[in-house]
């Protein structure tokens, strides 16, 4: 199968530094693929190498089937965490010269600038110049610099750092959007919550190397087991292999030693003739995989 | 459009239009038109005519000279007193009195309350010597009349030095240095600005993602040499239009010999070209390697001092236009230039010597460009912060020949 992105034990040192140890995943068309990582673990190299600013020291990138070349950076749009715009220059000029940058004609650069000014509510502000304008307004106008050239792959750092909850619902629908017209998505981010909404599949990168991969879904599923939540008649009675137990929207949330297992508790429960009313393996949320994860990393 | 020119047009553009530029574009022409406007209007209007009066009272004066300019005029008086009484009434500023046994002494007496004018008193002498000079043969009053005329010439090669002022011709390669310098100042001065301005808007990412490190930089150089050529042009025509004045309707004697020696010029645009390619790569991979606009400021001067080196060193270049330092700079990429200018004044610069300098500049580019490909990937690892010069090539390794298959977690 062709990836859109194919990254295959990737490698790259800073002088003593080793930013990247050995990094593998693939991206698939028109999904939304979540590069994840505490910070330091790699994220941003790695995005990095994707797009050939970096040569890797070991391993291979291929990208839109193949390396990168200087005609495939018109395909693809990148937003970097350290947001770059030039502060002189009146927004529209900067948005039409940076998709012109990326192979759009003057003309339809213009119109696509006008579009997406109108839509994030920036049309009023587009004769100033960038440096006049609000932090939460430079974002949007780097996200419209980002997909004015309707890329096949974008690329995302922190996505929705800066930004109010009216304008990160918009980013995310427009995410949405581009996914359905078939765009490919890798987003990097911290906020958990955005991946489990927008991606279908993840890699967790850790000290560089990737220590999670996979569907988001499946991932949650390996890793539940580890909780159920329970709600009875009465009192809980006393059971082993519990090892907390927190009230949860009325039910109980259970956290289970290692070595136990949510069929042990059932028939404790059965066997003490209680009357369960709900039973159900509580599924974890990205956050607590993440901490886990990147906890047992570190032990 | 191809993206070099995308990118050379953009700054070239957002540069010119920018008020502060069109105002130093203006202002140096402006300026010296002023200045030497008010200068000649002054010398114009605001010189006294200066009458000089004579007594001839030894019958020396058979010979008159036509007099210089309408600003100068010699009258004849009969007796001493009556020059004084002229001097007294202010009709004249001076009375010079030749007595009877002037051939004998040859002293002349000037009376005047405030010195004539120098140019006056230097006509009147001219009429003394030309009547000195009575009975000899027109080719000896040529000759003796201008005085002196000292011309060098070099045992080697064709340069001479004929006595008075150089012309314009002869101090053309000099010109050419000064301007290459201004020229080289101007545009990697604003290399050096935009890598730092990018680096601090944080732009310089976005551009990697759409152009390669070289077209980038090509692109920057290009838009550098277009605002250099823009400021070129504009003060070329107007000192083009001075000169035509100076030239034709001021009749200024510095301007009448403006004949170049093509060949040296020729030569020195072939050194100029790959060594404006080092000290621009240079002052872009400083501009790469600070952190802000004041660090720039602060370390852009140092590479200007260093170019102008031979300026400092002109009287060793000069007593030895082949020796060691003078070859040994025209050699190094930076000083190159300005040492083969200051050569070409007194001795032409071997042809073999030019193409080495030229070499060595191009090798040295070409290499440099390469490592400010490398110091541009290092310093998006450190926003913000110098990079120290070992740090500056550290940032790409090279691309590993080893590619393994895609391994899935």
């Amino acid at each position: 199968m062709n990836h859109t992105v194919a990254v295959s034990h990737v490698a790259k040192s800073f002088g003593a530094t080793q930013a990247v140890a050995d990094v593998s995943f693939a991206v698939e068309q028109g999904e939304v693929f979540g590069l994840l990582g505490p910070n330091g673990a790699g994220k941003t190299t790695t995005i990095r190498l994707i797009l050939d600013i970096f040569k890797p020291d070991g391993g291979a990138v291929s990208i839109l089937d193949g390396p990168m070349t200087e005609e495939k950076k018109d395909r693809v749009g990148y937003m970097p965490e350290e947001r770059g715009l030039y502060q002189d220059m009146v927004l529209e000029q900067c948005l039409v010269y940076l998709g012109r940058l990326k192979g759009m004609s003057k003309g339809d650069a213009q119109q696509r600038v006008g579009v997406y000014l109108e839509r994030f509510d920036l049309a009023q502000h587009k004769r100033k110049k960038v440096k006049e304008m609000s932090r939460g307004m430079q974002q949007k106008a780097q996200i419209i610099s980002t997909v004015l050239h309707g890329p096949e792959l974008l690329i995302l750092d922190e996505p929705f750092s800066g930004l109010d909850p009216v304008n990160t619902q918009l980013v995310k629908d427009l995410m949405l959007e581009l996914r359905e017209a078939g765009t490919t998505i890798i987003m990097s981010t911290h906020m958990m919550r955005q991946v489990e909404e927008l991606c279908d599949r993840i890699v967790l990168i850790d000290d560089g190397y990737n220590v999670l991969y996979g569907e988001l879904d499946q991932i949650r599923r390996d890793h539940s087991g580890h909780a159920v939540v329970v709600r009875v008649a009465g009192e809980l009675p006393q059971m082993t292999g519990v090892e907390t137990v927190t009230s949860r929207n009325g039910a109980l949330h259970l956290t289970l030693s290692i070595g136990a297992s949510p069929q042990d508790i059932l028939q404790q429960l059965l066997s003490n003739q209680v009357t369960v009313e709900q039973f159900e393996i509580a599924m974890p949320t990205l956050d607590e995989i993440f901490i886990r994860t990147v906890n047992g990393q570190a032990d | 459009m191809s993206k070099v020119w995308l990118i050379a047009q953009q700054h070239y553009r957002q540069e010119v239009l920018k008020r502060s530029f069109i105002i130093v574009m203006l202002s140096l022409p402006l300026f010296l038109a002023f200045s030497v406007g008010m200068g000649y209007l002054s010398s114009r209007l605001l010189t006294e005519s200066t009458t000089l009066g004579y007594v001839d009272e030894a019958g020396f004066l058979v010979n008159m000279l036509p007099e210089p300019d309408d600003k100068i005029r010699l009258v004849s008086f009969e007796t001493a007193e009556a020059a004084d009484a002229a001097l007294q009434a202010g009709t004249i500023d001076g009375f010079y009195v030749l007595p009877p046994d002037y051939s004998a002494g040859g002293q002349v007496e000037l009376v005047y309350f405030e010195p004539p004018r120098w140019a006056a008193r230097r006509h009147f002498r001219s009429v003394v010597r030309a009547n000195l000079l009575s009975g000899q043969p027109p080719e000896i009053v040529g000759r003796v009349l201008p005085g002196p005329t000292v011309t060098v010439r070099a045992t080697v090669y064709n340069r001479e030095f004929p006595g008075g002022d150089p012309s314009a011709g002869q101090v053309a390669p000099i010109i050419a240095g000064a301007i290459f310098a201004f020229f080289t100042m101007t545009t990697s001065g604003f290399l050096m600005s935009v890598m730092v301005k990018e680096k601090e808007n944080r732009t310089m990412e976005i551009l990697l993602s759409s152009v390669s490190t070289f077209r980038m930089v090509l692109g920057k150089v290009l838009a550098g040499m277009g605002i250099g050529a823009t400021l070129l042009v504009v003060w070329g025509v107007f000192f083009a239009v001075a000169a035509w004045l100076g030239h034709s309707v001021l009749e200024i004697a510095w301007l009448q010999d403006i004949s170049v020696n093509w060949r040296d010029i020729l030569l020195l645009l072939v050194v100029a070209a790959p060594s404006y390619l080092v000290i621009a790569v240079i002052m872009t991979m400083i501009g790469i390697a600070v952190s802000n606009q004041n660090e720039a400021d602060q370390m852009g001067p140092f590479m200007f001092l260093i170019m102008l080196l031979p300026m400092y060193l002109i009287l060793p270049i000069g007593k030895s236009p082949n020796g060691a330092v003078a070859i040994g700079l025209s050699l190094f990429p930076p000083t190159s230039v300005m040492a083969v200018a200051f050569r070409s004044l007194f001795r032409e610069v071997p042809l073999w010597q030019i193409l080495a300098s030229a070499g060595i500049a191009l090798v040295c580019g070409i290499v440099l460009v390469w490592l400010a490909g490398k110091a541009l990937r290092t310093s998006m690892l450190r926003y913000g912060k110098r990079l120290r010069l070992g740090e500056l090539f550290q940032g790409s390794g090279n691309r590993a020949a080893g590619r393994s298959s895609l391994h899935e977690a």
